[in-house]
């Protein structure tokens, strides 16, 4: 079987055999739909500067049945259609359940739809910043292709719905210095592809960066109820609700009533204890004249030197029993006998480690 | 099923199930009160703080989560967490800010613990990660002066 495909790092095409011989998946899926309308097709569409490829071996067919048909239980059929799971490889052996790098889990677990869920988009925006930090020279190019799409539906998203401008800038600031440092001072012996395409992704990182600051936040025109018109309580219940010391801080410079509940010592503490130990506070304490603690300058002390603590809406998971990587509700063929004992929540960090070698 | 009337601030009467409007803890104690005065059951229960509009939407999430269990105790990892609202709820609440406002007024009033928590979870999870221009996205007038404004941003550099 020929090896072909988009670049020799990637697993090449995917091909079903057929009564006239191998066919390649994509023309294959053209025969079935004739046949009958009675499967899904799910591409996940990398863009090439506005070129778009779809790539055979992310065919998603919903007709399970017809899958059993043409490949019998021959469980290297997982590779044919696209479920949202991946198997990882945890002793270095020769033999590989799949292809199982980075890139590879990145293709795989379709964040591009996981974006649009508001319980996943701060998980993935997170991997997105620590592969952009470290792992950006160990993608291939599919999976770059497929980084850089998905960052670009991320910038439309703020664009478009005014959230978390903040985080985003902060991703892309990470990622342009990397960028920077990368095509600048390493250069072609390290980057995968070609140094001109590097070249071009760093102007439209920049170019992001420039649209985001440029963003106006257009005034809503609100003639009900606003927020400043909520009950006190109302409003300290939001405050409690932050997790980030700046958006207390943000939020307190918008009304003097705002401000006045934001400069709540309770409310600070309690952000120092949610994030912090005690022993942190023991080294770091500061008291004002009067002896009390001062939490809020703790918290932004304490932040300078110890890591803040992380939870997300929803995360990947690992199966211990499968070693398979999954989103809670796309599951995976677990073969253990009791499925729930086995799945640990995967933080931003593990998943990134979870790949090396 | 048996249900009650509601009457709106706006004066408009509207019917509701029983069972649904419990999950109001105050509707459910005036139930308790009105069963003990023995009063004509034809009178509506009056609810001056919410109009008849937002008692629907109420209405709406109390159905869908008619069969949902109690909240745990007050668990303090659970108090930070923003976006843990599930597609259903996001979905309901892509609604106008004046509605969203409205709806937790509502909840508020009405004492729906389930429907204020994501009511305001989603309120945080619009004000969090932004910036300064935050009052545009809410429409506040400032109402800072310049120099108390400048002075803010000094202290800001803590």
């Amino acid at each position: 079987m020929p090896f072909l495909g988009q670049d020799w790092r990637s697993p090449g095409w995917s091909w079903i055999k057929t009564e006239d011989g191998w066919k390649r998946c994509d023309s294959c899926s053209q025969e079935l739909r004739s046949e009958n309308g009675q499967y899904t097709i799910n591409h996940s569409i990398i863009l090439n500067n506005g070129e778009e490829e779809i790539f055979s071996n992310e065919c998603e067919y919903a007709a399970k049945k017809r899958k059993k048909e043409h490949f019998g239980n021959d469980t290297a059929a997982h590779s044919f259609y696209r479920e949202k799971w991946i198997y990882v490889h945890k002793e270095s052996t020769k033999e590989r359940h799949g292809y199982c790098t980075l890139g590879e889990a990145f293709n795989r677990l379709d964040f591009s739809s996981a974006i649009q869920d508001i319980r996943r988009f701060t998980y993935v925006v997170k991997l997105l910043q620590l592969i952009a930090k470290s792992q950006l020279t160990s993608l291939s190019g599919v999976a770059q292709k497929n980084y850089f799409s998905i960052l670009d539906k991320i910038v439309q998203k703020v664009l478009d719905d005014h959230q978390n401008p903040r985080l985003i800038k902060d991703l892309l600031q990470d990622l342009s210095s990397t960028l920077g440092i990368l095509v600048r001072g390493v250069g072609k012996s390290v980057l995968v592809g070609n140094i001109n395409i590097w070249i071009c992704r760093l102007e439209t990182v920049l170019n992001w960066q420039q649209q985001l600051q440029n963003l106006q936040m257009t005034k809503q025109v609100n003639s009900g109820l606003t927020l400043s018109d909520l009950p006190l309580h109302m409003l300290n219940n939001i405050l409690y609700r932050f997790s980030d010391g700046w958006d207390i801080v943000t939020l307190g410079q918008v009304t003097p009533t705002l401000y006045m509940l934001s400069e709540d010592r309770r409310l600070w503490k309690k952000l120092c204890q949610y994030h912090f130990a005690e022993k942190q506070f023991c080294r770091h304490l500061i008291l004002s004249e009067k002896g009390h603690i001062e939490w809020k300058l703790m918290y932004f002390t304490l932040q300078k030197y110890y890591p803040t603590k992380e939870q997300y809406g929803d995360t990947l998971h690992f199966c211990r029993h499968c070693s398979i990587l999954f989103w809670k509700d796309s599951g995976h063929p677990c073969t253990a006998a009791d499925p729930d004992s086995c799945f640990t929540p995967v933080s931003p960090q593990h998943f990134i480690d979870l790949f090396k070698f | 099923m048996p249900s009650i009337r509601l009457q709106g601030s706006d004066g408009e009467i509207f019917e509701v199930d029983v069972e649904l409007a419990k999950q109001s803890v105050t509707i459910k104690a005036m139930l308790e009160d009105l069963v003990m005065d023995d009063e004509g059951d034809d009178d509506p229960i009056p609810l001056t703080n919410v109009n008849v509009a937002i008692l629907k939407k109420v209405t709406q999430w109390c159905t869908h989560h008619k069969d949902d269990p109690p909240p745990p105790e007050d668990d303090e990892n659970k108090e930070k967490q923003t976006d843990d609202i599930t597609v259903w709820d996001q979905e309901f609440l892509k609604v106008g800010q004046r509605t969203l406002f409205e709806l937790i007024l509502a909840a508020n009033y009405l004492d729906i613990e389930g429907l204020l928590n994501v009511t305001c979870k989603t309120v945080a999870s619009m004000i969090k990660e932004k910036t300064e221009e935050i009052h545009k996205t809410f429409t506040v007038e400032s109402d800072f002066t310049e120099e108390e404004e400048a002075q803010m941003r000094k202290e800001k550099l803590v």
